[in-house]
């Protein structure tokens, strides 16, 4: 039979003291003399102490009354503790050395396992009187009950302060994370600005860029119609119209024409460029198989070739579906490609080869194994009139404008352009293309119409007036179409056309776009709305390059449209033959473009 | 952090513990305690214990410590004011304090004290003499 007095757990330095002062104070109150005390205050220092070193210990006094009255000290600890006890067994386990101080000083000290790891120890001392009165032992329980909770308190205290130092810590943080907040908001507002700075900057270089497209349209444009002229008028002389000439004269015109032609593919591919930049590019869509393309190109390119040793081969497509794309703007990549290929081989072989890409395209490879590229300069041959320097440059001729163009418009045609190469070793350039153009990525169902023919009959009046302000353009035409047997009337601005058509009621009229003070869409509509001129057929002849929005308010009224650059007496002459083929027929519904 | 003050009184470092030492604060003091006579080359220690109701194996231990370490930093140390009991528990717990000099109270602690240290001087002098010789 035994009675629990008090329990306390031992963690700490702090509750091996507490314990010893607290079992002093028990052993008094139990009627033990001052050595006793002594001797069972050391006691319990010496196991409190193992106990709460390891881990966790626990620590009950008891009061025993069996055998004798004593009191019984039960400590709980763990038994890893070195020196504690000594065996393993049940039987064999016994105090081990760190327990004889505890043995000397108390009357029994017992050892057993308390589960896993744990020693239960047992030291009891004989009461040195009878058993104290049930009321004393209630008033030490009490006491030893109120000193606990006052150690509670402590405990509660010291955990308040513990959180206040928290709390300060925490507000502390806070400041931290605020000032924290603030620099961001500072750096923020830096990028802020910073973009919108870059923003202005981006704008400044798109508006360079439209301005630069719109100066390069225009000057090609104003270019493009004294070159018309001049090769007009070196075919009309090449073809005797005029009477003969002597052989002297025949080849300084050849060379007249060979640099005028030379000039207009500078021009045009200048335009063409502006043109696609501008995004006022059309593409007119046809289905084509690439063995029919390659068979043109063939034919065209063949007379490129600047070395005799070089082979131009095709490699004749296997599965390839048919192409429904804007073949001249294929053939023109093509084109580029190969001749800059032949350009740059000596000897050696220049490969043409087509086969399906992904994401539904056609790639076409031009391969050639001449002198190569420099990796740095692979980029930069696809700027605006680029030509890398080197000693395979010299003799040959070329505006730098090739290979940009041929991206531009491999990327018009959903696709890209592409080059592989080794310096020594020769170039891959692949080409890719939608294979249909309506259906490429990005593609907003868009089709550019195929031009339909005109199907007339045979003309029969005579009198076409030219409305132009270039005496050099008036002239040409009539020389072109002179042996028609027509009667040609001349007006170089809108209005003098316009009292022209009303006075001689010519039977068709031919009408240049730019004219000054009244321009040729004004004149077209003033024609339209006069009923005496409502009927004549009007061709319009113009330099500029028209955007699909111009060409269908144009068509509504005219026949058809004649370019300036590249007027052939064919074309111009089927034209009005067309236009003439009967009075009061439907104005519109088609064009032809030469 | 609680510390057990240490005071100095001419040669001698003054020590009284008050409160019953947990085991850090006893080995703090030993610290505390070597670190001071090397600063003031002190020349004798006292102890006084006469608060401490409970002196266990390992605060015996601390106060053999801190006798053995003042012996090799040429300090005596005199431990004073043990209680009967507490003399009689350390009997029986079986130490001795081998090393450590005790004296009934502080009077008596200081005298043996002086008298060591003026022992070790009179030593001195005396090789210092021979010295001469």
């Amino acid at each position: 039979m035994s009675s629990s007095l008090f329990q306390s757990e031992l963690r700490t330095g702090q509750d091996v003291v507490n314990t010893r002062q607290r079992g002093r104070h028990i052993a008094q109150s139990l009627g033990f003399d001052g050595q006793d005390q002594v001797r069972i205050a050391t006691a319990i220092s010496e196991v409190a102490r193992l106990a709460a070193t390891q881990a966790n210990g626990h620590i009950e006094f008891l009061l025993e009354e069996r055998p004798v009255p004593a009191l019984l000290v039960r400590v709980r600890a763990s038994a890893f503790n070195e020196g504690l006890v000594v065996g393993n067994t049940p039987e064999t386990l016994r105090p081990g050395p760190a327990l004889a101080p505890a043995q000397r000083l108390m009357d029994r000290v017992v050892l057993r396992r308390e589960g896993d790891g744990w020693l239960l120890l047992e030291m009891a001392q004989r009461l040195p009187h009878l058993t104290p009165l049930p009321q004393a032992l209630a008033s030490l329980r009490d006491e030893l009950e109120r000193q606990r909770r006052s150690n509670a308190a402590d405990e509660l205290q010291k955990q308040n302060a513990d959180l206040l130092r928290i709390l300060d810590e925490l507000q502390a943080r806070k400041a931290e994370v605020d000032r924290l907040n603030r620099e961001l908001e500072e750096t923020n507002r830096g990028v802020v600005a910073l973009y919108a700075e870059l923003e202005e900057k981006a704008e400044a270089l798109r508006r360079a860029s439209d301005m630069k497209t719109r100066f390069i349209s225009n000057v090609s444009h104003e270019l493009r119609t004294p070159i018309s002229s001049v090769l007009n008028l070196s075919r009309l002389l090449l073809d005797r119209i005029d009477g003969p000439l002597t052989t002297e004269q025949e080849k300084q015109v050849l060379f007249i024409r060979k640099s005028g032609e030379a000039l207009q593919e500078l021009i045009d591919d200048l335009l063409d460029l502006a043109k696609i930049e501008s995004g006022r590019s059309e593409v007119l869509c046809t289905r084509f198989s690439v063995a029919e393309l390659f068979g043109a190109l063939r034919g065209m390119l063949r007379p490129l070739r600047v070395n005799e040793g070089v082979l131009l081969v095709f490699d004749e497509p296997v599965g390839l579906p048919e192409l429904h794309t804007d073949e001249r703007k294929v053939s023109q990549i093509l084109r580029n490609l190969v001749s800059n290929a032949l350009k740059f081989t000596t000897r050696g072989e220049v490969r043409v080869s087509a086969k399906p890409g992904p994401r539904d395209t056609v790639v076409f490879s031009v391969r050639d194994n001449g002198v190569g590229i420099a990796p740095e300069d692979q980029e930069r041959i696809f700027e605006e009139f680029v030509q890398v320097e080197g000693p395979h440059q010299q003799g040959v001729k070329g505006t730098g404008l090739g290979l940009p163009l041929s991206r531009r418009l491999s990327e018009l045609l959903g696709g890209s352009l592409l080059v592989e190469s080794q310096p020594g070793q020769g170039s891959t350039f692949h080409a890719a293309v939608s294979r249909d153009y309506t259906q490429r990525p990005g593609a907003a169902g868009e089709e550019g119409g195929d031009p339909q023919e005109l199907e007339r009959d045979a003309p029969h009046t005579r009198t076409v007036l030219i409305i132009d302000d270039d005496e050099v353009a008036r002239y040409l035409l009539q020389r072109l179409l002179s042996d028609a047997s027509l009667q040609f009337r001349e007006a170089a601005t809108g209005f003098e056309g316009l009292r022209l058509a009303r006075e001689v009621r010519p039977a068709a009229i031919l009408l240049d776009l730019s004219l000054p003070g009244m321009d040729g869409f004004e004149v077209l509509e003033a024609l339209r709305r006069e009923p005496s001129t409502r009927d004549i057929p009007v061709i319009i002849h113009t330099s500029r390059s028209l955007t699909e929005q111009e060409r269908g308010r144009l068509l509504a009224h005219a026949v058809g449209i004649l370019s300036k650059s590249g007027l052939t007496r064919d074309v111009a002459f089927d034209l009005l033959q067309r236009a003439l083929s009967g009075p009061g027929q439907t104005p519109g519904g088609g064009a032809a473009q030469t | 952090m609680e510390r057990i003050p240490i005071l100095r009184m001419g040669r001698v470092l003054l020590v009284t513990i008050q409160v019953d030492m947990h085991d850090q604060l006893a080995v703090t003091l030993q610290d505390d305690l070597t670190a001071k006579i090397v600063e003031t080359g002190a020349g004798g220690v006292l102890i006084d214990i006469s608060s401490l109701e409970v002196v266990d194996s390992f605060i015996g231990r601390i106060l053999g410590n801190i006798a053995t370490m003042s012996r090799v930093l040429d300090a005596q140390t005199v431990v004073v004011g043990m209680q009967p009991a507490v003399a009689i528990t350390l009997v029986e717990l079986g130490m001795s304090l081998p090393g450590i000099r005790t004296a009934l109270n502080v009077e008596k602690g200081m005298t043996l004290l002086q008298a060591s240290m003026d022992a070790d001087e009179v030593v001195l002098e005396v090789a210092d003499a021979s010295l001469e010789d």
